[in-house]
């Protein structure tokens, strides 16, 4: 690793630190990638015709999308510390671009399961997700909050570009047509971007996380070079199970998955219920996309300055905040107030989560680890969404499943404040000075 | 056949991603209408527009990369 024997170089000859032209990259997979997805509810119509089915069976393909996608994370994450992340992201970008291809080849709906439902969600999961995180979490140590945020932004930025630009496509062509624009934007600008500037460690460039030193370029050997282990870094993964972080992580991010997916899916029709137009509920769940894009760079900025863990646990208890507005406030206050809280936490928990984790495991299985907690949330977002559906069919109201989405915060809020971050966080441990010895145990750790 | 697949598999998998989940087809109208009412342009100069946002960004990526590159092997030498 960068703090091995071979005495790499503690700050970027070339300006700016190369870390932030990876996370410009990312970002830019991310808008493309989540955006192209993102795009597949423009076509539920045309498809309904073209197909001569019905939008349930149209969503079955983005549902089992949904849940490869989830299922696909650990193993994205553990051919991501076999391999480095930039081949499998290489891999994934390809084949997705390929994938999305093939969709505007599909002749009928159980094409389209298959081809975006299984092919394009599972090459997904290599493109963008757990190995960006996880090579983000080798080029950023002090800065990692702020730069997972920004690569997470790119896939807000994704919806307000890509859908409009999938929406117009469809009007002056076709939606195959759509479809091969959409895998040939992906093929031209994701992979050579992904090819050209992602690199798995900045060590291959002979330089440190955050740039080195104190990150200021022009004291770049203020402080000498210095060894920092995770506490819980292990030699394989699996010994990580008998950890309480992984499962603290986890529960929360399961319970992030249980309210999103839960809102993802029910809010326009619980706004129906309440008398609210679709229109109105969609507009304010835009609203919500756009604070959340905000809320996200502003949480993942200030989780580098304070403890991780307690802006983890605000995070849920301001979104338990807004499925308590979702109990007790009328019809429209509880929309806007629903859309202002939520947005604010919406995507915020993914920097603190991934963070937290490189900082507890440290990065020798780190895309494992966090396509593991990956998987907790996709697992918990799918049984909400469903217990939603039936808790709606039974009583006719979400009052019962907005109670449990706000029970279920508090407790993730509680559990996160309860992780002992100053005992397992990288971010807390004094650092080593490199000698020699230091030096030589540390190369063979890696 | 048809329907029971459906609902089996409707049931089962009918759910949206959190971090990637297909936009809401009233929200598309919506955004739509308000592009349309907002610009007063042709479908085609949007699309045009949007495409050249879109390539514009990595190409100015790799464009700063490019030059920083040749910056870092000047200090060298």
């Amino acid at each position: 690793m960068a703090n091995g024997q071979n005495s790499p170089k503690t700050n970027d000859p070339g300006g700016v630190f190369y870390g932030w032209y990876i996370v410009a990259a990312m970002f830019f997979t991310s808008l493309i990638g989540v955006g192209s997805r993102q795009g597949f509810g423009v076509f539920v119509k045309v498809w309904e015709e073209d197909f001569g089915t019905s939008v349930g069976m149209i969503s079955v393909a983005a549902g089992i999308g949904w849940t490869v996608n989830g299922l696909v994370q650990p193993i994205a994450g553990s051919l991501t510390d076999r391999f480095g992340g930039r081949r499998v992201m290489i891999v994934g970008s390809i084949g997705m671009a390929l994938a999305t291809i093939g969709v505007g080849f599909m002749p009928n709906v159980y094409g389209l399961i298959v081809m975006y439902g299984f092919v394009l969600s599972a090459l997904a999961g290599g493109a963008f997700g757990t190995p960006t995180t996880s090579v983000i979490s080798r080029w950023f140590q002090r800065n990692r909050g702020r730069a997972i945020s920004f690569v997470m932004a790119g896939g807000s930025a994704g919806g307000l570009i890509m859908v409009p630009f999938a929406a117009y496509l469809l009007v002056i062509s076709d939606w195959r047509t759509a479809w091969f624009v959409l895998g040939g934007m992906i093929f031209l600008f994701g992979v050579p971007l992904i090819v050209g500037i992602v690199r798995d460690d900045p060590a291959d460039m002979g330089l440190e996380p955050d740039g080195g030193s104190d990150g200021n370029p022009d004291q770049p050997n203020l402080m000498p070079l210095q060894i920092r282990v995770a506490p819980l870094e292990t030699t394989h993964w699996r010994d990580s199970i008998h950890s309480a972080p992984l499962w603290q992580l986890s529960v929360a991010f399961w319970v992030c998955g249980i309210t999103t997916g839960m809102i993802a899916v029910h809010f326009v029709r619980w706004a129906e219920s309440e008398d609210i137009s679709a229109g109105t509920a969609a507009l304010a769940f835009g609203v919500l996309s756009v604070i959340n894009g905000a809320g996200l760079i502003f949480v993942g900025w200030i989780s580098d300055y304070m403890p991780r863990k307690n802006l983890l646990g605000i995070v849920y208890l301001v979104r338990a905040g807004a499925f308590l507005a979702l109990i007790f406030l009328p019809g429209q206050a509880a929309l806007w107030s629903f859309a202002v809280l939520g947005g604010m936490s919406w995507l915020a928990t993914v920097p603190m989560t991934n963070g937290l984790t490189a900082d507890i495991y440290g990065l020798r299985n780190i895309g494992m680890i966090n396509g593991l907690i990956m998987m907790s949330h996709q697992l918990g977002g799918g049984a909400a969404v469903i217990a939603a559906g039936v808790v709606f069919d039974v009583w006719g109201t979400y009052d019962a499943a907005f109670v449990a989405g706000f029970a279920t915060l508090v407790l993730a809020g509680v559990v996160s404040f309860s992780i002992n971050e100053s005992k397992y966080s990288i971010r807390y441990q004094k650092p080593v000075p490199i000698t020699p010895n230091v030096a030589t145990a540390a190369s063979d750790g890696d | 056949m048809d329907m029971w697949i459906e609902t089996t598999l409707y049931s089962a998998f009918g759910l949206i991603l959190h971090h990637s989940e297909y936009v809401d087809p009233t929200l598309v109208d919506w955004i739509k209408d308000k592009i349309d009412q907002i610009t007063g342009v042709s479908a085609t100069t949007i699309v045009i527009v949007l495409g050249l946002v879109t390539s514009a960004f990595p190409i100015g990526v790799m464009a700063l990369a490019l030059r920083r590159a040749r910056r870092a092997r000047k200090r060298k030498r």
